[in-house]
C-alpha cells in the first residue's frame, strides 16, 4: 500500500504517540482477528486494517487516552468495515424489522443433554465459524459488543445505528450463535 | 409469569442487565421450574463465554490458508 512508507517514518518519529513500534506489533493481530472476523476475508482486512493504521496516525491528536489503544483502534477499523459494507451494498444498513425468533409456541426446543459437558475450545470454534452465517451488521453488533465488549454508545457511533436497532443486530446476531451450539448438541 | 417462548428475549436482557428487578426474579424462578428454559440459559451462557474467548484468539479458520492458527 502506497502509505506504508510515510507511516512508518511518521511513527518513528512519533515518540510521545501511543502508535510506538511494539504497540503496533501488539495490536495487530488483534486488529487482524477483528477484521477478518467482520469480512471473512483475509486480503479485504488486511486493506482494511492498513487504511485503520493511516487513518489513526492522522486522528492521534485526538486520541485522549480515555480509552485504551485497542478500543480506540477498533473504534475505527469498525468504522472502516461498515463504510466498506456500505460500498459494497451487500446488506440494507437501515430499517431493519425485528425478525421474532422462532421458538414455537411451547418455547425452546433442545436436543442438548441435560449437564452436557461443553468444551470450550470447541464451543469457541463453533461460534467463530458460526459467526460467517450472520449478517453484516449482526456480525458487527457481535464483534463490538461480546467479544470487543465495548459500552453501547461506542458502538452505536461506530456502527452509525441507533440503539434500538443494535439491540436487534445483537439479540439476532446472538441466537443464532447460540442454536449453532445447541446443534451440535452443546 | 414469563412464558417459555420469551425466554432468549429474557436471557439477552438479564445479560445485558436490562432486567428490572421484579423481572429478574420471575426469569430465576422460571429457571429453576423450567428445564428446556434451564437448557436455553446453558446454550445462552456458553455462547457468551465463547465470545468472550475469542476476544484474544486468533480467527479459527476453516478455508483460508494462513499462519496463523489458534493455540490449542
Ligand atoms: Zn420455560
Amino acid at each position: 500500500m502506497e502509505h506504508a512508507q510515510p507511516l512508518a517514518a511518521v511513527l518513528l518519529k512519533e515518540k510521545a504517540s501511543p502508535l510506538t513500534p511494539d504497540a503496533i506489533r501488539q495490536i495487530e493481530p488483534v486488529l487482524m482477528g477483528f477484521a477478518y472476523r467482520a469480512v471473512r476475508r483475509e486480503d479485504l482486512a488486511r486493506d482494511l486494517i492498513q487504511e485503520t493504521f493511516v487513518a489513526a496516525i492522522e486522528a492521534l491528536p485526538s486520541f485522549e487516552g480515555r480509552s485504551t489503544l485497542r478500543t480506540w483502534m477498533v473504534g475505527i477499523l469498525s468504522r472502516k468495515i461498515i463504510d466498506h459494507y456500505r460500498r459494497t451494498r451487500r446488506e440494507v444498513l437501515t430499517d431493519v424489522l425485528p425478525e421474532p425468533e422462532q421458538v414455537g409456541e411451547f418455547g425452546p426446543q433442545h436436543t442438548r443433554q441435560p449437564d452436557a459437558q461443553i468444551d470450550p475450545q470447541m464451543a469457541m470454534r463453533i461460534v467463530d465459524e458460526s459467526l460467517g452465517t450472520l449478517s453484516e451488521l449482526e456480525r458487527m453488533s457481535v464483534l463490538l459488543c461480546d467479544v470487543e465488549q465495548l459500552d453501547r454508545e461506542e458502538v452505536c457511533n461506530a456502527m452509525n445505528v441507533q440503539p434500538t436497532h443494535l439491540r436487534v443486530l445483537l439479540h439476532r446476531g446472538r441466537n443464532k450463535l447460540r442454536k449453532a451450539l445447541e446443534h451440535a448438541g452443546m | 409469569m414469563l412464558a417459555c417462548k420469551h425466554i432468549h428475549e429474557r436471557l439477552n436482557e438479564a445479560h445485558d442487565g436490562e432486567l428490572s428487578p421484579l423481572r429478574r426474579m420471575l426469569l430465576r424462578l422460571h429457571l429453576w421450574i423450567c428445564s428446556p428454559c434451564r437448557n436455553a440459559d446453558c446454550s445462552m451462557k456458553a455462547t457468551f463465554k465463547a465470545l468472550r474467548g475469542l476476544r484474544d484468539c486468533p480467527p479459527f479458520k476453516a478455508d483460508v490458508t494462513s499462519p496463523e492458527k489458534p493455540t490449542e
